[in-house]
């Protein structure tokens, strides 16, 4: 390796580190005014919480045995829904894209379905499927199917038309040029998708839990708000965060490795 | 020579809400077996639209195109390789899509990948190979299914005139070679002149045949030197007068 291009990876690195400090140093300052603003009653810390009160009640939690309770109901639902709302999604870009005249019939329904404020449907959950988990697991389905749908159909209607006419050269058929050419040429996008999917899945397992649910983060939220808890909200919000991030990151170390 | 695929009053129509376009009108064509027909025309006059319909991608409005028993394959105006599939895989993907990916037809490709200098390549992904050799593997994947007869749409119109030159002598020595039927489409008169036996002049759209040419050089060779014989500015006049400009 020549030294101009050590130098040059050295750059890289040095800038890298700085931006990670800089980030770390930016929420390490704006918990401590928090906490201070807090501690001196600049704030009202009943209302806003305190960094130190947020570890407190999630210590509390974890004490009390609800912490990896609540994580695990909330991944749990995550999790179905997001592998449903893919499946779903994708089965259903493909038909499509192999039947065009049925995206064409269906079109005027997705667009309907799309643009409705899912969380509208939340009663109507609860009568059909009773206060349950299925009803929350169906909310997100509601929300992350027909993105999932979307981005994905959009990926295979746009593949090279030049290596369509190819396939169509060595008569190949529908399913062959799907297997060989469109899905792989397609993997990007649907990796995409997927990463899409998956804060739409915990936006709709948070909003379910709104509605319906006994256990989980979302839950924990909700009850907060209820007996003014406002540490157990503040809680719930950074427990979510936390799941989020680390969801992504996995997704994005999968994208990496693939 | 025998006919190996006979165009009878070829006519093509083209439907689309705003109205009916003809396309192509009244082609009437023989094609010989082992000769390179080269088929001229101005941009957008319907020359596409032909190969596309002798090739099965497009159908005919009327007429009648009588193909004796062959296989035919289809060479596009990009290389249109595979980004994830190694050279040797995206050169074997006739075979693979007609379920003949035997052994000894992997080694056919194998051999037609050594004649072209891309056996180092074999395992190489298209990213890392020039225009040229993407453009060489094309024209495997084309011949690795043992056509009778290779379309062959503007092949090379995406490559540096350099290049282009290069590879049109090599493309011709091994269609000679293999007595491979090909008909080439082209809006550049002197590539198809210095390439082909015969030329068919289209005229604008509608396409009808404006005139047929035999070439006949003084001393056919490869298409460069052919582009130095006595005889290439003659046909060259001839056709350049019958394009509709």
């Amino acid at each position: 390796m020549s030294i101009e291009h050590k130098l040059y990876l050295k750059k890289l690195k040095k800038e890298k580190v700085f931006i990670i400090s800089i980030q770390i140093l930016i929420t390490l300052l704006f918990l401590l005014i928090w906490e201070v603003l807090s501690k001196y009653n600049i704030i009202n810390s009943f209302i806003f919480s305190s960094p130190s009160k947020i570890i407190n009640t999630i210590y509390n939690l974890y004490l009390e045995r609800i912490l990896f309770i609540s994580i695990w109901v909330t991944v749990k639902e995550i999790l179905i829904s997001f592998i449903l709302g893919s499946l779903i999604g994708f089965v259903l870009a493909v038909i499509f894209y192999m039947v065009p005249i049925l995206k064409k019939i269906f079109d005027p329904f997705l667009t309907l379905i799309n643009s409705l404020p899912k969380v509208s449907l939340g009663p109507l959950l609860i009568i059909w499927l009773g206060a349950n988990t299925s009803s929350i697991i169906v909310m997100s389905l509601l929300i992350n199917t027909i993105v999932t749908l979307i981005s994905i159909y959009n990926g295979l209607i746009n593949t090279d038309s030049y290596k369509i006419k190819l396939f169509q050269t060595f008569k190949a058929t529908k399913l062959q040029t799907l297997i060989y050419l469109v899905i792989p040429h397609n993997k990007e996008t649907i990796l995409s998708s997927l990463k899409l999917n998956i804060s739409m899945s915990l936006i709709g397992v948070i909003m379910g839990e709104f509605l319906v649910s006994k256990a989980g983060i979302g839950y924990l939220i909700l009850y907060g708000t209820q007996v003014f808890n406002l540490n157990l909200v503040m809680s719930g919000i950074i427990l979510i965060m936390i799941i989020s991030f680390i969801i992504y990151e996995f997704i994005n170390f999968l994208e990496k490795k693939k | 020579m025998t006919n190996i695929l006979t165009i009878k009053n070829l006519t093509k129509k083209y439907h689309t809400p705003e109205g009916e376009t003809l396309a192509i009108k009244d082609i009437t064509l023989n094609i010989k077996k082992g000769e390179i027909i080269g088929i001229v025309g101005s941009s957008g006059c319907g020359k596409s639209t032909l190969l596309n319909i002798l090739a099965g991608l497009d159908k005919e409005t009327s007429g009648e195109i009588i193909k004796t028993n062959f296989k035919d394959a289809y060479m596009l105006q990009s290389d249109a390789l595979l980004p994830w599939l190694t050279v040797l895989d995206n050169a074997c993907l006739g075979l693979k899509l007609k379920n003949i990916k035997t052994d000894e037809n992997i080694e056919y490709v194998k051999k037609l990948l050594k004649n072209f200098g891309l056996e180092s390549f074999m395992d190489a992904y298209p990213s890392s190979l020039s225009g040229g050799m993407k453009q060489r593997v094309a024209l495997i994947r084309t011949l690795a299914i043992k056509p009778d007869i290779v379309y062959l749409d503007e092949p090379l119109s995406a490559l540096d005139y350099v290049t282009r030159l290069m590879i049109t002598d090599e493309i011709h020595s091994i269609l000679k070679k293999m007595k491979v039927t090909t008909i080439l489409i082209s809006h550049d008169i002197a590539e198809c002149t210095s390439f082909c036996d015969r030329i068919v002049v289209l005229s604008k759209r509608p396409a009808v045949v404006k005139n047929i040419y035999d070439i006949k050089l003084k001393k056919p060779s490869t298409p460069s030197k052919n582009r130095k014989d006595e005889l290439f500015n003659y046909y060259y006049d001839l056709i350049w007068s019958d394009l509709d400009k």
